[in-house]
């Protein structure tokens, strides 16, 4: 079990940032994802493991003026 | 005419004045009317009368209140800097103004857009009766009359890598306040082909964000990705945000042309104003 912005998402082996992100069907595209103490940036989503039990945080990526 | 430079310094020193600073310390300076007074009689720029002030360690009186926190060569040096701000909207109306209160010696604004109705509840230099005026042009305006010593060159176009080169001539940090990742994108690769730091900002909501960027820094990419598109802006844009982050983006050029402080570089300074969080991301690049 992992959270995802302080709520409950079940983990599976394997699990990315990305595949993180297809799960929850996050409306708009993030910016940042923090996972843990780690902050990833956007290049770095399909590569990036998800620990079972990890904390993630996501920033919406933004573009006003 | 040439400049009579040590006529000039001459008559600086001969109106110059002895003030407290609430640190106790005394500093000599320079009023507004007799900075004034000098630009007519000496046909320079209030700029020109203040630059040769500092450069005799006289601080012109509009700066006394940043000395403690800035010295006199700091501020003589913020004077002789060049910063182009990219967009006089939400954020760029906002850090013109905290520049030109800085005091920056010169800025140029390039912005193609006149101010409409819908940008009364946010963009700091937007009023009723500049409704249907160049945001460049009044940008340009409203400075002077904060601070003459601060020389506007205002460009009312769309920035373009045509016209890169020409705007950002003499530029030692540019300030990203556009509203389009696809302009924004464009605006970092002149940036980096010209080897001059960019200051980026964006807001959405109660959201805002800030990163430097300079010319061997991976940048945009890191936030954008390599699709460059622009997400919807669903949440709207409030007064806060654009605020708030052109007053970061303002440091964040201080610090630059200072050398001095805390620069997010392949990082992100991430605010979200409504739950009060800020947090500087450090990106493992």
């Amino acid at each position: 079990m992992i959270t995802v912005d302080d709520q409950e998402l079940e983990w599976f082996e394997g699990m990315t940032v990305t595949d993180l992100l297809e799960r929850i069907g996050h409306q708009g595209p993030c910016a940042v994802v923090r996972v843990n103490e780690t902050h990833v940036s956007r290049p770095r989503f399909d590569e990036t493991p998800v620990p079972d039990g990890a904390e993630v945080y996501l920033i919406p990526m933004i573009a006003g003026g | 005419m040439d400049l009579d430079i040590q006529g000039l310094a001459a008559g600086i020193e001969a109106v110059a004045q002895l003030k407290a600073h609430p640190s106790g310390t005394e500093y000599t300076v320079l009023g507004e009317d007799q900075a004034r007074a000098l630009s007519a009689k000496f046909q320079c720029s209030q700029l020109r009368v203040f630059l040769s002030a500092m450069e005799q360690g006289i601080i012109p009186k509009r700066y006394l209140r940043n000395l403690e926190s800035l010295s006199v060569a700091e501020q003589h040096e913020l004077a002789r800097s060049r910063v182009a701000i990219i967009g006089a909207g939400g954020l760029g109306g906002q850090a013109i103004l905290t520049l030109a209160r800085l005091g920056i010696g010169e800025m140029v604004v390039v912005d193609p857009d006149i101010f409409e109705e819908s940008n009364l509840n946010r963009q700091a230099l937007c009023s009723v009766d500049r409704l249907g005026r160049s945001k460049a042009r009044v940008a340009a305006e409203t400075v002077q009359a904060v601070n003459p010593g601060v020389e506007v060159e205002a460009h009312q176009k769309r920035f373009a890598p045509d016209n890169a080169p020409g705007l950002l001539a003499g530029v030692q940090v540019v300030v990203d306040c556009l509203d389009s990742v696809e302009d924004r994108l464009t605006l970092e690769q002149a940036a980096k082909e010209l080897g001059i730091p960019m200051v980026h900002a964006a807001i959405d909501g109660f959201l805002a964000q800030m990163m430097s960027i300079y010319p061997q820094d991976s940048g945009l990419v890191l936030l954008y990705g390599r699709e460059g598109k622009t997400p919807a802006s669903p949440l709207g844009n409030p007064v806060f945000a654009p605020a708030v982050a052109a007053v970061f983006q303002a440091l964040e050029v201080m610090k630059i042309l200072l050398g001095r402080g805390t620069i997010i570089r392949n990082g992100l300074l991430s605010l979200e104003l409504e739950t009060c969080r800020l947090e500087h991301f450090r990106f493992n690049i």
